[in-house]
């Protein structure tokens, strides 16, 4: 689902498609699979332990890079990365399941993996959409951060309320732009 | 890979930005609107309890909705120790948070291009509608699921034990990103179904002379 899009319209004006055209989009489809992969992913998600994500994978994957962002941004700040909390002299941030982006990695890959294309068209979406998610939940926690040592006051608007809805609306931004290539048909060396 | 037309871009960032703000101006006499429609949803998903929903403000935070859950029938946490009747347990959810797939619906369906007005006021209507069906699945939910939390903790601190309530689940569901993709869904739907036959409409040639 994207603006714009009209497979017909594309293949119109292309003259040289050599691959196969696209499955059709067709809407009950992708909503029912798109639901269904979610539903998978959180499942699987609730099965990793509470341990294995404070201990091993928020410090690995989102605190020690947090922490660089941070002593980047603010050399004085001496942040560091301890189980699932992000710690300084001045702000302490823990990331608890939930908070973690983790809802948005679903959303993203189970609406990429529901739409109709190609397997590699699928995949190259998954792994830009992966990129996408990280990079934001990134600069979400680091900003939080800096509002919690700077700002406290504005953290559950900032947390609760302004940055979800972004964080969606980017998502859906990105997904209708995989979605105008990963709907067209294959065309020759200049297009996708 | 195509670009996205910046135009696009910049509309769906402008529609976020008045939404979240509206929705921070008016989200509190909105929510008093709403509070008839949940807590009769909040009475719907409890057994033991009477609802009674209001809008408060503390001294300190956000404004927030307050559950007051009156025992209405003994509540036994424990073979030995019941809830009895009379008892008030309270639960709360800030305004603004229960906003949220509200926000992420109305932008949605706001930013999307639409193939004629008529086929956008369709949209619009039908977006209004889904939005207050979302609030309704979520909000409720999340009252009950934060005193049904409670009362578990309760009683693993009492060393009873007890299977995860049904609303509980879907309160983790909904907290763990399953608002976020409801919303999503819904807008999507909305625009699906008022953009339904918008490429045939306009293919076909004028009829009329």
């Amino acid at each position: 689902m994207h603006p714009d899009h009209n497979p017909q319209a594309t293949q119109a004006k292309s003259t040289q498609p050599i691959g196969p055209a696209q499955p059709p989009f067709r809407p009950r489809r992708f909503v029912v699979l798109f639901v269904a992969l979610y539903l998978v992913f959180h499942g699987l998600y609730l099965l990793v332990p509470d341990k294995l994500l404070r201990e091993t994978i928020y410090p690995n994957l989102v605190g020690s890079v947090s922490v660089v962002m941070i002593n980047g941004i603010e050399p004085n700040a001496n942040a560091r990365a301890e189980m699932n909390s992000v710690k300084s002299r001045r702000a302490q941030l823990d990331i608890v399941r939930g908070c973690d982006g983790s809802g948005v990695v679903f959303i993203v890959a189970a609406a990429t993996l529901a739409f109709a294309t190609s397997v590699r068209r699928k995949l190259i979406g998954l792994g830009l959409g992966l990129v996408l998610v990280y990079v934001i939940n990134q600069i979400r926690i680091v900003g939080l951060y800096f509002v919690v040592a700077n700002r406290v006051e504005w953290f559950p608007f900032l947390h609760t309320y302004l940055a979800p809805t972004l964080i969606i609306v980017l998502v859906c931004l990105y997904f209708s732009w995989w979605t105008r290539w990963a709907g067209q048909p294959a065309l020759n060396a200049s297009a996708g | 890979m195509p670009n996205l037309k910046p135009i696009l871009i910049l509309r769906a960032l402008t529609i976020w930005g008045g939404v979240t703000a509206l929705g921070f101006a008016a989200g509190p006499v909105l929510t008093e609107w709403l509070l008839p429609a949940y807590t009769w949803v909040v009475d719907l998903l409890m057994n033991a309890f009477a609802a009674t929903l209001s809008v408060v403000e503390p001294e300190r935070g956000a404004r927030q909705i307050q559950l007051l859950a009156t025992v209405v029938r003994p509540l036994p946490l424990t073979p030995e120790i019941t809830v009895p009747v009379g008892r008030q347990v309270p639960a709360s959810i800030t305004v603004l948070h229960s906003m949220v797939p509200a926000v992420i619906v109305l932008t949605l369906i706001l930013a999307w291009p639409s193939a004629s007005i008529r086929r956008f006021g369709i949209r619009l209507l039908l977006g209004l509608v889904a939005t207050l069906f979302v609030l309704l699945l979520v909000n409720p939910a999340h009252l009950v699921g934060n005193l049904e939390s409670g009362l578990q903790s309760a009683i693993a601190q009492l060393g009873g034990d007890r299977p995860t309530p049904l609303v509980l689940r879907w309160m983790l569901l909904m907290e763990g990103g399953g608002r976020w993709l409801l919303a999503v869904i819904a807008a999507a739907v909305c625009i699906l179904v008022s953009e339904a036959g918008a490429d045939r409409e306009a293919a076909k040639p004028a009829t009329t002379a």
